[in-house]
Formats: C-alpha cells, structure tokens, sequence
C-alpha cells in the first residue's frame, strides 16, 4: 500500500477531471489496483465514490462559471443507465476482444472530431457589430 | 463530452460542466448498485476523494485560463490513448 502515492494519483485524476469534464476514473482505477491492492472489480467500485465528489463539485464549480446546462446533464444522467442495461447485454453477447477495438475505433472517432476542431483554430467572435 | 460538443452543440466549458453534473446522477447509481453487491471499499473510496475534489477545483479554475480549443485537444490525446491501451 502506498498512500502518498494514491493521494497524488487522486489530486492528479481529479485535476483532469476537471480540465476535460471526466469522473476521473481513468486514473482512480489502476492507482487503486496498483497501489492499494484492490482488485479490478473491486477499483472500479470503490472508484465510484470520488467519482460522485468530483462531478458534484466540478458541477457546482462550472455552474459558478456560467457553463452548466443542468437539463442536458439531467437528460444524459437519467438515459444513461438506460443505455448502459441495453450494453451490458450486447457486451455479454460478444467476444472480449471485439468489444475492445470496437470501443478503441469509437474512441478514436471522437479523437478525431475533437482533433480537427481544435485544430481549426480559436472560434470567431459572433460577427462583429461595427462601432456605431 | 465529445458527444455534447460534436452532436448537441456545446462549447468546451459548457460540455464539461454538463458532463460533470451527468456523472453524479451515474456514478451514484453505480455506488448503490455496486455497493449493495459488497463491491466498495468505502474507507479507500474516502482516502482518494479529499484529493481528487482539491484536484477537481484547481482544474476546472485552470481549464477558465486555457483556450476552449486546448480542452479538445487534451480530451483528443486522453481518447487516442485510452484506444491504444485498449488495442495493445
């Protein structure tokens, strides 16, 4: 068990969380497995609970900001499960490793929206109103 | 995120922000659901929260100071990452 370590961990996938808008489960889980000897299951589950803290305040944070669509995120959270019951079942229907490169080809599918929409640039101001 | 930016229309912040709130409402089913089956470790669940919650403030204050841009770019890296650790 390394404790500074997962405290780092934690502070590092929290602050990513709220960079990109992540629960920051992407670095709870493996700091969990490797450093507090927990089992896969057993992360993932355990990661949870941070997960709750960190979109809780990482919510009310950009709420503060001006940037929370509240019945965008109630719509999304409600429909979520509903959408995860339906995977669960087609993930049990298909080979590991099927599943796999078909979450890698979505995954770099939205790379590569974000990609070239990054890459264009700064957006345009709203088309500029001359001086009166 | 990328789903609230490439499909519904938001700008970076506003995706985040929204995908934050959305994940409360998920992760808190998964907290019941997997902690009804003796899955959560909850002492390890309150060691890491303290940290990820101090880690959460600095980034989303960071994330006001960088271009809306960046946080695509960043998001971009994470998902080609995540796509190799999963191919390889």
């Amino acid at each position: 068990m390394d404790v500074v370590g997962i405290l780092i961990v934690a502070f590092v996938a929290g602050t990513l969380g709220g960079m990109v808008g992540v629960g920051g489960g992407v670095l709870f889980v493996p700091g969990l497995v490797v450093l507090m000897d927990l089992s896969q299951l057993e992360a993932e589950a355990t990661s949870l609970v941070a997960v709750v803290a960190v979109g809780a305040v990482g919510a009310w944070r950009q709420h503060g900001y001006g940037n929370l669509r509240l019945n965008d995120a109630l719509a999304i959270g409600l429909l979520s499960p509903l959408g995860v019951a339906i995977g669960v079942v087609a993930a049990n229907e298909m080979p590991e490793r099927t599943l796999e490169l078909l979450f890698a080809a979505l995954s770099l599918y939205f790379a590569t929206g974000l990609a070239i929409r990054a890459l264009r640039g700064p957006e345009r101001p709203s088309p500029a109103r001359s001086p009166q | 995120m990328p789903l609230l930016i490439l499909w519904l229309g938001h700008r970076e912040r506003e995706a985040t922000g929204t995908s934050l709130a959305a994940i409360v409402i998920i992760a808190l089913l998964g907290v019941i659901g997997h902690g009804a089956l003796g899955n959560v470790d909850l002492a390890k669940g309150l060691l890491i929260t303290p940290p990820a919650v101090a880690g959460v403030v600095a980034g989303t204050a960071l994330q006001q100071r960088v271009p809306e841009r960046a946080v695509s770019a960043v998001f971009a890296v994470l998902l080609v990452v995540s796509a190799a650790v999963l191919v390889f």
